[in-house]
């Protein structure tokens, strides 16, 4: 039996007006 | 007791088309101001990151003089940075600008932040223009920034930063060589104008990012910023 794939959870996202949308990470952290 | 104009107020030219209104002349900047009694989500482009348990919220909090509280979510990185939408303040020779805001943080040090003008962008900590105040995780120290096209003009460490306490942070522009920076009503000092963003337009830009596995919070009492026209 095929193993289940499960989607990788979207953890990014921009909320424009309200609305969320995933987006690829766009953050490069300043340390 | 009040001084009291009765017959008005004017600072028009006796030429003006505005000469006889008996108030200011409102048209003389171009200014925004939030006092965050209401809230429309519409206002803003926000960036977020998720990856805790739940969700980051922003939203009115019960408090006096109207509150904007964000709180992440509880992974360590989460975020939410809000862009005003519509880039509409830039800088030019010549025309003054002020930025005034008051907020706090839970948490000083576990926790990166930013408030100020910038360019919508969804890397505000690593923006490439604008004129804002920044701390970074690991320190309680506030940082001030005037960038162009990713290169800074910087003052480190201004200030302290404390847990759950309202600060305000200020900055002028005097249209000309430099601008001013404030914390709590006093000038810390002035940066150099070299790399003044005055190339394209930029927004109001703020939020908060969790230097550990707990969710922190920003509350954002009110924001203002003038520029003349």
């Amino acid at each position: 039996m095929a193993e289940k794939k499960t989607k990788k959870k979207d953890i990014h996202f921009q909320k424009v007006g309200g609305v969320k949308k995933p987006i690829p990470d766009p953050f490069k952290k300043k340390d | 007791m009040p001084t009291r104009f009765k017959n008005g107020l004017n600072n028009s030219a006796p030429s003006d088309d505005l000469s006889e209104l008996i108030i200011l002349d409102p048209t003389k900047v171009h200014s925004y101001f939030n006092d965050f009694d209401t809230y429309t989500a519409a206002d803003w482009t926000i960036t977020t990151t998720e990856a805790g348990a739940g969700s980051a919220t922003e939203a009115l909090t019960d408090a006096d003089g109207g509150v904007l509280l964000i709180t992440n979510d509880d992974a360590d990185n989460d975020r939410d940075f809000f862009n005003k939408v519509g880039e509409s303040f830039l800088m030019a020779s010549g025309k003054k600008a002020w930025f005034k805001a008051r907020f706090k943080v839970s948490d000083a040090t576990q926790s990166d932040f930013v408030m100020g003008l910038q360019i919508t962008d969804t890397t505000p900590l690593d923006v490439t223009d604008g004129i804002f105040f920044q701390k970074d995780d690991g320190d309680a120290n506030l940082d001030f920034y005037v960038e162009k096209n990713n290169t800074a003009t910087s003052a480190t460490a201004i200030t302290t930063v404390s847990d759950d306490t309202y600060l305000t942070v200020a900055f002028y522009y005097n249209g000309d060589d430099k601008v001013e920076y404030f914390v709590d009503n006093v000038k810390l000092g002035a940066l150099a104008t070299t790399n003044l963003p005055d190339d394209e337009e930029l927004t109001i830009s703020f939020g908060i990012q969790n230097g550990e596995a707990v969710a922190k919070t920003m509350s954002v009492d009110y924001i203002f910023v003038a520029k003349e026209r």
